[in-house]
């Protein structure tokens, strides 16, 4: 089975064709983690890339993001019955509590789910009680803020964490533009990352799979 | 400090005309709680009830101006718009012309924002589901808006600096909805297309209305603001901002410029777009824009030594003072030497207005505000000696 034409679908962004291509590969036999792996993870590896290397913008991005979920959505029938088919890791995302900005924590998310990992997204100004609910279930927090004004709140967060015990069960991950490196070391996250490619390659670090 | 030779009206078109003026200029734009500390700040008491934007900003009353030292004060929004339009939306507590609803969002710690919560245009995917869309009017200048520019021109020195109409790419961002417009500008580019020439269309009409109005007092014209950067890099291609952005931005500008000119021929275009957009300098100068903010140096590439050189010929610059850190969180110390860098890099020549990167944000002491300004006053005497 050639899966070429799917993974230059998802590439290129061209939404309605991917999801053609990749029912043309259920159709024809191919199984779903063999689709998974050999045709959507690689080509939004690639997206990662072309992006990092200012090849690649946000709409090529988000198109070959959508056109990753839409097939995905075709697939998902077929990996709930594929046994081999495990994720990552579970992360889940959110934007904090004052702050509703969402592209960037989105993004991160296509990305991550792109990379292999169960992604559930809390949406935006989500209360800490929320994230210290959804740390027991999760992996990975990934917690998100684009303003100055809003990024403290991420300390108040690992604050309610550490009240609730929890802290220690999950890898904390915060990002966001004013999000900085030392701000992140300053507030006693795991990790950072600048970009959306970025934050799918640390999240494989935290759970030492990279 | 150094001795003022010039009001500040003549010391910014001085530095925006590319030639050196007795100092480097100052200009601010501010936030509803950073504008009630630096009152505070500075033992400001005056009768005012300052008009909140939708993004918390206020105009700064022209006597704070003076008090504090700007050299720029701006003028609100002069255009009138039409009927109210009712939200929708559950959460909204406003709807715009366009009819983009907006939410207060309250932080944790006290403070707010109004955020959008509704998008018009977020299930429009084809030209034709743009049919019937109600477009607003241009709209019109009151009397009383052209009385107070005529007011606030003839009782000070300053330079004014204000905005007639909206953004253009940005406001397709408002219309559609963040994540699906920059997905529709990869997978549905002649439907961004007509978007954004419908809206070019009223931009365009506004400023024309306007400024043929207020031109005569209006010495900086603020093109609204058309972001096209991230922290990281710009937000689109060179070749999608020319095949799909381009055509319309430069509509709308050519009749700012024009119009604006006619009535003040020393009256200069600003455009604001935040983040790393190094990229597209070089055609924002072909299109005739005269000034650039905010030169946000934070974001990657920004380089303000290597801007200067590239495009500091043709195109001045406003801002260079950091918003994200330095001024929230920098030290005064940090700020002067920040300061000092700045004018080193982009004030020779002239060309540089002095200006935070972004509307000061109520999380910035009014220390670092005060300590911007005295950089200005140390370093900013020409000619420079840095």
């Amino acid at each position: 089975m050639d899966l070429s034409t799917l993974y230059q679908a998802v590439l290129g962004g061209e939404v309605d064709e991917a999801v053609e291509k990749a029912k043309e590969a259920v159709q024809s036999g191919a199984t779903a983690d063999v689709i998974l792996k050999q045709a959507l993870l690689p080509a939004m590896d690639e997206v990662g890339r072309l992006f990092e290397n200012g090849e690649y913008f946000l709409p090529e991005m988000l198109a070959a993001g959508l056109a990753m979920k839409n097939c995905m959505a075709e697939l998902a029938p077929h990996l709930a019955q594929a046994a081999n088919v495990k994720p990552l890791g579970k992360v889940v995302l959110g934007t904090v509590q004052g702050d509703v900005h969402d592209i960037g924590k989105n993004l991160v998310g296509l990305m991550l789910q792109g990379a292999g990992f169960e992604v559930t997204d809390l949406g935006i100004d989500v209360p800490r009680a929320r994230f210290v609910e959804a740390a027991t279930q999760a992996d990975i927090l990934g917690l998100s803020g684009l303003v100055s004004t809003t990024i403290p709140e991420m300390a108040h967060v690992i604050k309610a964490l550490q009240d609730a015990g929890v802290r220690d069960k999950v890898k904390l991950m915060v990002g966001g533009a004013p999000v900085t490196q030392e701000f992140a070391d300053s507030i006693g996250a795991d990790g950072y990352a600048k970009d959306a490619a970025a934050a799918a390659r640390k999240a494989k670090q935290l759970l030492g799979l990279e | 400090m150094g001795k003022e030779t010039m009001t500040p009206r003549e010391r910014v078109l001085t530095a925006l005309e590319h030639r050196e003026p007795d100092r480097v200029p100052i200009s601010m734009t501010i936030t509803i709680d950073a504008y009630n500390n630096l009152k505070k700040y500075m033992g400001i008491e005056i009768d005012e009830k300052p008009k909140v934007g939708r993004w918390t900003d206020v105009d700064i009353h022209p006597l704070v101006a003076e008090k504090y030292g700007l050299d720029v004060v701006r003028l609100g929004d002069p255009i009138a718009k039409g009927p109210k339009v009712e939200p929708t939306h559950p959460r909204a507590l406003f709807a715009d012309e366009w009819r983009c609803e907006w939410a207060r969002v309250d932080r944790p710690d006290g403070g707010y924002y109004y955020e959008m919560v509704k998008h018009p245009l977020a299930e429009a995917t084809k030209v034709s589901d743009l049919d019937g869309f109600p477009w607003p009017e241009p709209g019109d200048v009151l009397p009383e808006t052209v009385e107070y520019f005529h007011k606030v021109r003839e009782t000070t020195d300053l330079a004014i600096m204000t905005k007639t109409a909206e953004a253009v790419f940005e406001l397709a961002t408002y219309l559609n909805g963040h994540q699906k417009w920059y997905t529709d500008l990869a997978i549905r580019p002649e439907y961004c297309y007509a978007v954004m020439e419908h809206i070019a269309e009223v931009q365009a009409a506004r400023d024309i209305v306007a400024l043929n109005k207020i031109g005569k007092y209006v010495d900086v014209l603020r093109l609204s603001g058309e972001d096209m950067g991230t922290q990281e890099g710009p937000l689109i291609s060179l070749k999608m901002f020319r095949q799909l952005v381009r055509p319309h931005l430069e509509k709308v500008w050519t009749a700012a410029k024009k119009t604006l000119t006619a009535h003040n021929p020393r009256g200069k275009i600003m455009l604001h777009s935040c983040g790393a957009v190094r990229i597209f300098m070089q055609d924002w100068a072909d299109m005739g824009l005269d000034v650039l903010d905010p030169i946000q140096t934070t974001a990657k590439g920004m380089d303000t030594a290597l801007i200067k050189q590239e495009v500091g010929d043709r195109l001045s610059f406003h801002g260079a003072i950091d918003i994200q850190w330095l001024l929230p969180h920098g030290t005064p110390e940090q700020v002067r030497q920040d300061v000092r860098k700045r004018i080193k890099d982009l004030g020779p020549g002239g060309g540089f207005i002095v200006s935070p990167t972004h509307n000061v944000q109520g999380d910035v002491p009014p220390e670092n505000l005060i300590a911007m300004r005295d950089a200005v006053w140390e370093f900013g005497y020409y000619p420079l000696d840095l």
